[in-house]
């Protein structure tokens, strides 16, 4: 499962299971400002 | 029917704003120059190798030399990069109207299948309106019928309603109860009424009605379990992949897709370098039922991307994977989020349960005791790994 939490002050905040394979991509478990930039290794 | 390719272009031109090549340009790269595989990549490999050794084309990538790739040795897919690339170039329409069709369309003549260039050429995407249910106060969106997911998250909300499942608390066994109760009343009902709404009437109004959920809710022991009839068996597989993303400019996209099992039907169309989904199997081969099989009919699915909104704002988005397994987890993250008052990440990560109306799965992470509970309650208590694989 992954999931967004939109905050009432513009930020974001993301979360993936650990029932997940893998590492999500972009924000995970914590906040990020909207509009951060994120890119692909 | 592949039929994602055409929304995901008809999405991008609507709501995008950046080119396809662009938008394709990582995951070309990816297929081309390979990825490293994944630990779980490999067991899903040991897992499938068997009728995977029986297709040469699929088998040199992820079987050489006959044995599984291990973690760590790359998946290279040459094929599928050049599909990718003349996607990226040509549009949707290599595939609807153009060279990549062609070679669907011979691949399926020649070996028994049904897709033809008319109908690649007439598939059309359908728009829809999503489910809404009112919970709480919190406006929950959910996918419609054909899925079932948004209706029977909808009709389940509606019944929990009128349980305090805050004040009864998170994990123990009166709300597991009443959880596992309720989700074998929305399986039964699912069983019998899940469908193409434009081939059958699937009665959203009353499933999603709280004069429905009252009715059902008071057939409810809150001290026994009960059998609620089970239908129709499906045969959904659990190995569909979700994503959820967000932009600074307010679009958000929560977003189911499958080839059902995993690797689909394991094998892979030469010239091409795709697997194709084995979707078909979520059909009743009996004719006479709502998934009865029909020409131009679509499937129903679990899939669950959901939003929940509070006075009118966008406050959570999310979705997994899990086959039938989806919509009651993600039914399960927003009473975590609602009632139990949980942060994100622990709403995602909480110890879930699962029924179909036959055994109680429930996940380790629940004591023994409360495990026990249930049993005396007359559930056939499973205790499980894990809940839905993401």
């Amino acid at each position: 499962m992954n999931a967004i939490q939109f905050h009432e002050d513009g930020s974001l905040s993301g979360a993936a299971c650990w029932r997940a394979d893998g590492t999500p991509i972009g924000i995970a478990g914590g906040l990020a400002r909207a509009g951060v930039g994120l890119g692909l290794a | 029917m592949p039929g994602s390719l055409k929304a995901w272009c008809e999405t991008l031109r609507r709501f995008g704003t950046m080119s396809l090549a662009d938008v394709m340009q990582p995951a070309i790269k990816q297929a081309s120059r390979g990825f490293a595989a994944t630990p779980y990549l490999h067991e899903c490999i040991v897992d499938g190798a068997k009728e995977m050794r029986q297709d040469k084309a699929i088998s040199a990538i992820y079987l050489p030399n006959g044995t599984p790739l291990n973690a760590s040795e790359r998946v290279v897919q040459a094929e599928y990069a050049k599909t990718l690339a003349t996607i990226s170039r040509d549009g949707e329409a290599a595939l609807y109207q153009g060279p990549l069709g062609d070679i669907l369309v011979d691949y399926m003549k020649d070996h028994g299948g049904f897709v033809s260039r008319e109908d690649l050429a007439s598939y059309r995407t359908v728009e829809r309106s999503p489910v809404r249910a009112d919970y709480r106060g919190w406006e929950i969106l959910g996918p419609p019928p054909p899925a079932a997911s948004g209706v029977h998250i909808a009709q389940m909300l509606n019944i929990l309603e009128s349980y305090d499942i805050a004040a009864m608390g998170f994990g123990n066994a009166a709300t597991i109860h009443h959880l596992a109760e309720v989700l074998k009343i929305a399986f039964a009902d699912r069983a019998a009424a899940s469908g193409d709404p434009d081939y059958v009437g699937v009665p959203v109004a009353r499933l999603t009605s709280k004069a429905y959920a009252d009715e059902r809710r008071r057939a409810i022991d809150s001290g026994r379990a009960q059998q609620w009839g089970a239908g129709v068996a499906q045969l959904e597989g659990a190995h569909t992949t979700h994503m959820t993303a967000a932009d600074a400019m307010g679009n958000v996209v929560a977003t189911t897709q499958t080839i059902n099992n995993l690797f689909g039907v394991k094998f892979l169309i030469p010239g091409l370098g795709t697997v194709p989904n084995n979707y078909m199997n979520l059909y009743d081969p009996r004719p006479g039922h709502a998934l009865s099989l029909a020409p131009g009919k679509r499937v129903t699915t679990s899939m669950s991307p959901v939003m929940a909104l509070r006075d009118g704002k966008l406050v959570y988005a999310l979705g997994l994977r899990g086959g039938k397994k989806i919509f009651p987890s993600a039914l399960q993250a927003l009473l975590n989020l609602i009632d139990h008052g949980m942060s994100l990440q622990e709403a995602v990560e909480a110890p879930r349960i699962w029924t179909d109306g036959n055994a109680l799965e429930v996940e380790l992470a629940v004591p023994d005791a409360v495990r026990a509970k249930l049993t005396s309650m007359d559930h056939k208590v499973v205790a499980v790994p894990t809940v839905a694989g993401a």
